[in-house]
């Protein structure tokens, strides 16, 4: 494995507190009262664009926060070779914003050229997690920098798993050298989903690999005495949620910890609140529950 | 079990096509009841991510066509044309040519203008900025005789759209009414319509340009040289005077560079 350089130089830190998912409905109330929260992590291929607006909001916003790059359309699990050309604005965007951290998905979303545009579960096998770590491998030595590679939230099983995916996840990380940004959120609907216990996914996972962790809404549909739950980042993060986040961060410690929402979006004092809250179970001393 | 290779394109032909699994040997988990509901999330996220994105990117014509059809239109431009990229902007960049096969002919023929003119917005929205303002002091250094040669350069969110409908009232009535209160514009009548989609710092500025105007900001855009505009002035083609005509635009901020380098 090839060291790679520590991420972030020149850029400004995500530090281990709660950041927001920075939407572009919030972009113009964002710069005008400049809320207090340390980090935004923002979605990379909305500012893949050559210039204009959305790129010069986060040049700006880059001066005075740090951020994190979030990519959900490399589909790194895919068995299509990577997207040269994604692959090559991505390199583009975190030479220009030099993000804290830059992280996408164990998942795949493409196959014969054809984009689901979603993130869609890996069989837990041992030729798949081949192929991530291989894929991994191959996007870390593109940007020249460790990424985080963030566990999802899934629905049903391709196939026969090999593996637990805390299993799946720490042998990505291991033998790719990235990191894991660990979904509490998804941990939980995949857990419920699957009947697995999220406590043994918090235990398998080492300590070290860990270095962002998610919080979001779920939704629960019911269908007679079958619930799913289902990952669509529209609402307030559950009480069940958070209580398994409380249990991450006795086992991780400080972790930066990002609240996202991406539909039905609250004003954006209400993200912030939301982020505060998180701030509050890392024991940020100026943290206030609300 | 098949290789990850068969079991994706199995998949994808379960998702996207909504084949069965068992017609590709699929064995998904849970293989019972609960199966089918877990796959509609799937299906249901790969049909909605592709029409939002698209309606995202066309508003106007979605207001034109109505929810209800513009749903319709997006699920059958996803079967013929899926999405492309991992980058949802790259899903609409076929639709005005789609839309133009589907609808030639017919009545709805003037949707294909409409949408080759919000396409162009949407490129305009995220093209490069101008590397710097028009710079009329290094313009006058350069030697009356080398003029003819020179080459102006467009903003580079410039786009030239030239329409076989009048669609400049939908669009611009669009931008000063919310969507929700404004009734769609009826049918127009055929008649050619030349125009000119350019961003600047408060958002896309459209102009209706005369023929002239149009193809003599083609050239340009074309490469042109100053000496080619000359000639198409003397032939009528393109506007007379083409000092004062430049001069204008750049003022406008449509031209915003040149290039000397041929003439030197």
């Amino acid at each position: 494995m090839t060291a790679l350089p520590s991420p972030g130089h020149g850029a400004r830190p995500v530090p281990a507190r709660a950041g927001i998912g920075l939407r572009a409905v919030h972009h113009d109330e964002f710069l005008a009262t400049r809320p207090g929260v340390p980090w935004v992590e923002v979605h990379s291929e909305n500012f893949f664009a050559d210039g204009g607006r959305q790129l010069a909001v986060l040049d700006a916003v880059r001066r005075d926060y740090g951020v994190s790059l979030h990519g959900v359309g490399l589909s790194l699990g895919s068995t299509d070779p990577l997207d040269a050309g994604h692959l090559q604005r991505l390199k583009r965007l975190v030479d220009r914003i030099e993000p804290a951290l830059v992280s996408e998905h164990a998942a795949w979303g493409s196959v014969q050229g054809k984009f689901f545009n979603d993130l869609l579960p890996l069989p837990l096998t041992t030729e798949a997690l081949d192929h991530l770590v291989s894929r991994v491998v191959e996007v870390q030595d593109r940007l020249r920098r460790q990424i985080l590679v963030e566990n999802v939230s899934s629905y049903l099983r391709l196939g026969a798993d090999e593996m637990p995916e805390w299993t799946f996840m720490s042998d990505l990380a291991s033998r790719s050298g990235c990191q894991i940004l660990l979904d509490v959120n998804n941990i939980y609907v995949s857990s419920r989903n699957h009947g697995f216990d999220p406590l043994d996914y918090l235990a398998a996972v080492p300590v070290e690999q860990v270095a962002e962790m998610h919080l979001a809404g779920h939704s629960v549909v019911a269908n007679g005495s079958e619930e799913l739950l289902v990952d669509t980042h529209d609402a307030p993060v559950t009480p069940a949620v958070w209580a398994l986040y409380a249990t991450a961060i006795e086992r991780f410690g400080q972790v930066p910890t990002l609240l996202e929402w991406d539909a039905r979006l609250p004003p954006l004092a209400d993200l912030v609140a939301e982020a505060r809250k998180a701030d509050a179970w890392l024991r940020v001393p100026d943290a206030r529950v609300a | 079990m098949p290789a990850l290779r068969e079991l994706q394109v199995a998949f994808a032909a379960v998702v996207l096509q909504r084949e069965e699994p068992a017609e590709h040997g699929l064995m998904l988990a849970p293989a019972d009841e609960r199966l089918p509901r877990r796959l509609g999330v799937y299906r249901v996220n790969a049909r909605e991510n592709f029409a939002a994105a698209l309606a995202a990117a066309f508003p106007v014509l979605a207001l034109e066509l109505g929810a209800e059809r513009f749903r319709g239109l997006a699920a059958s431009y996803q079967r013929e044309y899926p999405s492309p990229s991992g980058h949802l902007f790259e899903v609409g960049r076929r639709l005005p040519d789609y839309l133009a096969a589907e609808l030639r002919g017919g009545p709805e023929e003037y949707l294909a203008d409409l949408a080759r003119l919000e396409w162009a917005v949407q490129e305009a929205m995220v093209a490069a900025d101008a590397d710097e303002p028009f710079d009329a002091v290094a313009l006058a250094a350069v030697p009356a005789d080398r003029h003819a040669a020179l080459q102006v350069r467009l903003h580079p969110s410039v786009r030239l759209v030239a329409t076989g409908y009048p669609v400049f009232e939908s669009w611009q009535a669009s931008q000063v009414t919310a969507a929700t209160q404004r009734r769609p514009g009826g049918r127009p009548v055929p008649a050619p319509e030349y125009l000119l989609v350019r961003r600047h710092e408060a958002g896309i500025e459209l102009w209706r340009l005369d023929a002239a105007t149009f193809e003599a900001l083609s050239a340009i855009a074309a490469g042109g040289s100053l000496g080619d505009l000359a000639e198409r002035a003397l032939s009528g083609s393109v506007p007379p005077d083409p000092g004062a005509w430049l001069t204008s635009w750049v003022a406008r901020g449509v031209i915003t560079g040149f290039d000397a380098s041929a003439s030197s």
